[in-house]
């Protein structure tokens, strides 16, 4: 018992490493709950793109010498906003226009990097993440934007339910189709600002969509869904963050390495969804139930 | 949001005057007029393109009219969560990871407000509305794990916990057996106690003719609307399907559905 005690404590003496710590452990927690509706709606490009979109505004806040956060946040809003704007006013479709926005946004934002003297080393960081260099100002703003997201998701929960299950219904409903969505859209940006920190703009996209996707293959309620995708998130952070630090490895794709493989397992294992299982068993999900628990 | 309009109860459930509508440029509906008493069952017959779903999504206030008027109790529509509108299956994700009883619950959604969740009073609807189309067993069932005619009692269950007293079924039998048709029709004959009007696409002219109060015939325009031996005539039909319609020296027509109007 000593030795494992003492080999998972180890690396929290270091306070860097313990910050690294909550930060994978909020981000694992909450990205993957908007991944969900990412998953579920078909958006993992617009996520990917969304990402890659906020560059310029990393940069620039950089060189203004404000939190990286906050500029990425901007621009990943007013993102979001454009991108919704252009579709649903032209004949262009979405995909076109996230396309249109994202390789502009990616060129502006390199260009402005390449200003600066230390390109090579800060692309890297925003490229691909910097787990162990957050400071208490980021883990608190992470802290503050994960509070929000959360609590959004929480509120306009039925609301989103309907949207994404059955837009015509919303619309008969007269719910407000266009805000609940670009609600939603603003969110997205929200979780992938905070997800940059962990993962960088390359990967941000497996945060989105990999422990909802495996998550996915074990539910068929969404907020269990939201609940395994959450479990799955934090356990690919921790996990990951040990073994950035024991095999000294980079640490943003070190978590996504083991979110893969936990998909994996569970793409091959899935009880009546997995390949295996479906290769080996008949499935029973088709019978008949003929008593039911109370909820 | 604003708040739901009040009902006019003079005014009949359904009327419309010279409605005209456009979608996607064209026109989809032309000078339509017709008026549906409470408690009607009303089948809307017609090929396909000749503007059925056009029609129903005026009703439910997703289409605006380009030209005359529609109201419902009274009022324009667009403010009514009395309309309940089932869509042709096709256009829902049934993969998607929700429960019976969240399906049904979804009609409560303008009821229980913006910010919050349903009640236990809420969820006691959802249960009474399932037990209304036989389906109380089900409620803990993903929704794409039923047959599609489960899947049409659930969503009529959604118009019940929505208390619609319109409801607008988009071929709701296309693909079903006899028994799930019958079924459907069991838990319409309920509801047209309450009273709630049902207006139905379908394709089936037998089932029109049998099943239902009144038939519209539509192809753009009104072509028939009334009692069902006075609408389905072969003169009729031959304007509304035209050259996809075969009469038979006995006197049965068959209505070729594959090549019939423009899609």
């Amino acid at each position: 018992m000593e030795p494992i005690l003492a080999w998972l404590v180890e690396p929290l003496t270091y306070p860097f490493m313990l910050r690294g710590l909550w930060a994978a452990l909020m981000i694992g927690l909450v990205v993957p709950v908007l991944g969900c509706y990412v998953v579920l709606r078909g958006m993992a490009f617009y996520g990917d793109a969304l990402a890659h979109i906020i560059l310029p505004g990393v940069v620039v806040a950089f060189l203004l010498g404000w939190p990286l956060a906050v500029g990425a946040l901007i621009v990943g809003v007013l993102a979001a906003l454009t991108i919704g704007g252009i579709s649903s006013s032209t004949m262009i479709r979405e995909d076109s226009a996230i396309g249109v926005v994202f390789a502009g946004a990616l060129a502006l934002g390199v260009v402005l990097l390449s200003l600066q003297r230390s390109y090579a080393v800060d692309l890297a960081h925003i490229l691909f993440g910097d787990l162990l260099g957050v400071s208490p100002a980021d883990l608190a703003l992470m802290a503050g934007l994960s509070s929000v997201a959360l609590l959004t998701v929480l509120l306009f929960y039925k609301e989103f339910l309907v949207l994404s299950f059955d837009r015509v219904l919303a619309t008969t409903m007269q719910l407000p189709v266009r805000t609940l969505n670009n609600l939603l859209y603003v969110l997205l940006a929200v979780v992938v600002v905070i997800s940059i920190q962990a993962v960088g703009i390359a990967l941000v996209v497996a945060m989105l969509v990999t422990p909802a996707s495996a998550a996915y293959l074990l539910t068929r309620r969404l907020g269990r869904m939201m609940l395994l995708a959450s479990a799955i998130g934090a356990a690919s952070g921790v996990i990951g963050l040990y073994a950035s630090f024991y095999l000294d490895v980079a640490s943003g794709p070190a978590i996504v390495l083991v979110a893969t493989a936990i998909f994996g397992l569970i793409f091959l294992f899935a009880p009546g969804r997995g390949y295996l299982w479906k290769t080996a068993y008949v499935p029973v999900q088709n019978l008949p139930v003929l008593v039911e628990k109370e909820r | 949001m604003s708040l739901p309009q009040q009902h006019d109860s003079q005014a009949p459930p359904i009327r419309a005057d010279r409605l005209s509508v456009r979608y996607d440029g064209n026109l989809g509906l032309e000078q339509v007029s017709f008026t549906v008493a409470a408690g009607e069952r009303v089948a809307v017959v017609g090929p396909n393109g000749a503007g059925k779903t056009t029609l129903f999504k005026v009703l439910a206030g997703i289409l605006q009219p380009a030209a005359g008027s529609v109201e419902i109790h009274g009022h324009a529509p667009g403010r009514h969560v009395c309309v309940g509108y089932v869509p042709q299956r096709a256009t829902i994700n049934l993969d998607f990871p929700v429960s019976v009883a969240e399906v049904v619950m979804m009609g409560r959604i303008r009821e229980i407000g913006l910010l919050r969740w349903p009640s236990r009073a809420d969820w006691s609807r959802v249960d009474s509305a399932l037990t209304r189309v036989g389906m109380q067993f089900y409620r803990a069932r993903p929704i794409g794990s039923l047959s599609s005619g489960q899947q049409q009692r659930i969503f009529l269950a959604q118009t019940v916990a929505q208390e619609a007293d319109i409801v607008l079924l988009d071929e709701p039998l296309t693909g079903l057996d006899l028994p799930s048709q019958e079924v459907i029709f069991e838990i319409l004959d309920d509801l047209r106690h309450r009273p709630v009007t049902v207006l139905v696409a379908t394709h089936d002219l037998s089932l029109a003719s049998s099943h239902f109060d009144k038939v519209l015939l539509l192809n753009r325009r009104l072509i028939a609307y009334g009692e069902p031996q006075a609408t389905i005539t072969p003169q009729n039909l031959f304007e509304a399907y035209g050259g996809h319609l075969h009469v038979f020296a006995d006197g049965k027509l068959l209505v070729d559905t594959h090549h019939e109007g423009r899609q």
